[in-house]
């Protein structure tokens, strides 16, 4: 089971992740029992503390127990000491992306209402009590499907702990972690893909960026989710969830598999919780299902 | 120049047809989803997943399952080695190559398949649907016209403004009250509000654009643009934002008859601000 080891990418999505699964629990919490968004602010500020002080904790816990040669383990630090051209180009291009289409352009706001629900939150300090289209109160409301959705009240709760305008945080900083996360999200893809081939992670990275910032061309593309509505939860399932759910059914990760069934309940619509995320995972199970049947007739014959 | 389609998907379908030729046992599983998803989305069996979806996706959006990014980046990562070996020239052999070893080969192996990508995607590096922010504030061109006005910090204020204008105003601040959304002219966000709105407000939506039916004669428009402002100013409607255009014959009379609104004084801006006194 090598390739279900938790590798430095899989930490930093999973982790995301768990983020987001808070975020989300305080977010009902706050909708149900409609609690102030400044409180809801203050217990998602505490639990995120909590958290990192727990994995920091975790960590050094666990460097006593495993003893200073396994501390040397550190694959990535190789990786960019071999390649340092490469590590500089990859670095150079997402960097571009991020500041031409998050800083200097204007998103496409068309079939989207994320900039008035957090600057509504904002401004009234309750979550989804006033109409965010008008600012006045709702005469007939919101369905609950979008209401349980956590990303408004995610950049809310970063526009708070920033001070940052709601136009930045949503359109800008929001798209880029977005963005960021995903090409982790491909990392990990280049080390299963590629492994042992350090040179072909770069070109397969570098050919993820292309495909991100040629393929803008069409709804369904990942460019064009990512680089015209980074700031929406489409661009979560698709720059984040889905591949890294079908990388996991590949490796063998429940956890990861579990972790992105939830968060895409989080972020986007779906079926009941049955979202895309579940299609893939049965797809893959069907395919798996079939691999199993086909190895054992193999074996018989 | 920017083209409406691209042909990713071919991309695609080449390398997954390598990734089935060169398959590993590790890889046979993506290739074996690869090639069910394709046939669900190619084939009428893809409506069962639109069914799956209560029909709330399009087609469209059901091929975000399909691994193109993964598949088509692993395709030409993969082809890059074959180009560059092709371009390189071994020690000590005559074949067609660069010189200057392994490392230019790669080089020119990576900007062959770029330009290959380039063509096959969307020519163009700039946006397509988003547009240049003009300001520091993030507004677009045609809202910046929402920097002049004075909102108060501890208050809300009414804006009556034309659609790219208002479509901004409540994300700018949320000081900033509509009479109507988004939803009245964006149909396609009722599926996010039950709010609806009556035939007055779409009457004020018409009036603040310059669209719809108004009185021929001159002395009826006048009036008639008398009564909407006085409506305007009777709802409490704060800051009134009219496009320079818009301001013609019939408007400018009925504005300089009445005394509820002033007009701000804005430079360089193709909007007219009125406040309410």
């Amino acid at each position: 089971m090598e390739n279900a080891r938790t590798t430095l990418p899989d930490k930093i999505i999973e982790g995301s992740l768990a983020v987001t699964g808070a975020a989300e629990a305080v977010h009902l919490a706050g909708l149900f029992l409609g609690l102030p968004f400044h409180v809801c602010a203050a217990v998602l500020a505490a639990l995120l503390l909590c958290a990192v002080l727990c994995a920091v904790g975790i960590r050094m816990l666990r460097r006593k127990r495993k003893g200073p040669e396994k501390e040397k383990r550190a694959p990535y630090r190789a990786l960019f000491r071999d390649h340092p051209f490469w590590l500089l180009l990859l670095f150079l291009l997402v960097v571009f992306q991020m500041v031409w289409y998050y800083w200097a352009h204007i998103p496409c706001i068309k079939n989207d209402i994320t900039g008035e629900t957090v600057q509504t939150i904002l401004t009234t300090d309750r979550l989804y009590e006033i109409n965010p289209l008008t600012g006045r109160p709702f005469s007939n409301g919101m369905p609950m499907r979008l209401k349980i959705l956590v990303l408004p009240t995610l950049s809310a709760f970063l526009c708070r702990l920033t001070g940052l305008p709601v136009m930045t945080v949503c359109y800008s900083v929001v798209p880029c972690i977005v963005m960021a996360l995903s090409y982790v999200v491909y990392l990990d893809w280049a080390a299963y893909l590629f492994p042992g081939e350090r040179k072909k992670r770069f070109f397969f990275l570098f050919f993820v960026i292309l495909l991100y910032q040629f393929g803008t061309y069409s709804l369904p593309l990942d460019g064009y989710t990512l680089l015209f509505g980074g700031y929406q939860g489409e661009a979560v399932r698709t720059g984040i969830l889905l591949p890294y759910a079908l990388l996991c059914c590949l490796r063998g990760r429940k956890r990861g598999l579990l972790l992105c069934l939830l968060a895409e309940v989080c972020v986007v619509w779906t079926f009941y919780g049955l979202g895309y995320v579940a299609v893939a995972a049965v797809f893959y199970g069907a395919v798996r299902l079939y691999s199993r049947w086909a190895d054992r007739r193999r074996a018989a014959w | 120049m920017v083209r409406l389609a691209g042909q990713y998907l071919a991309l695609f379908m080449a390398a997954l047809l390598f990734l089935w030729l060169t398959e590993g046992q590790k890889r046979k599983d993506l290739t074996r989803y690869c090639f069910l998803m394709l046939f669900f989305l190619l084939t009428p069996a893809g409506l069962l997943l639109i069914r799956y979806q209560t029909s709330f996706y399009g087609h469209e959006n059901i091929w975000r399952l399909l691994p193109l990014t993964v598949v088509t980046a692993w395709g030409l990562a993969a082809a890059e080695g074959k180009v560059s070996e092709a371009l390189t020239r071994p020690k000590g052999r005559k074949r067609f190559g660069v010189n200057g070893g392994r490392g230019l080969g790669e080089a020119l192996g990576l900007v062959i398949l770029s330009a290959l990508l380039w063509l096959c995607g969307s020519l163009s590096l700039g946006s397509v649907i988003t547009e240049e922010k003009s300001r520091m504030d993030g507004l677009p061109k045609e809202a910046a016209v929402l920097a002049d006005l004075e909102i108060p910090e501890d208050d809300f204020v009414y804006l009556l403004a034309p659609d790219e204008v208002s479509e901004w105003a409540r994300i700018y601040s949320g000081r900033l009250l509509l009479p109507y959304g988004r939803n009245l002219y964006e149909p396609e966000l009722s599926a996010f509000l039950y709010d609806t709105y009556d035939w007055e407000m779409e009457s004020f939506h018409d009036w603040i654009n310059g669209i719809g039916e108004r009185p021929e004669d001159e002395e009826q428009a006048v009036s008639w643009e008398a009564d909407f402002l006085e409506t305007c100013a009777h709802a409490g409607y704060h800051y009134l934002i009219f496009a320079r255009e818009r301001v013609d014959g019939a408007l400018k009379q009925a504005l300089a008859c009445q005394d509820r609104y002033r007009e701000e004084i804005v430079t360089d801006q193709p909007y007219r601000i009125y406040t309410l006194r």
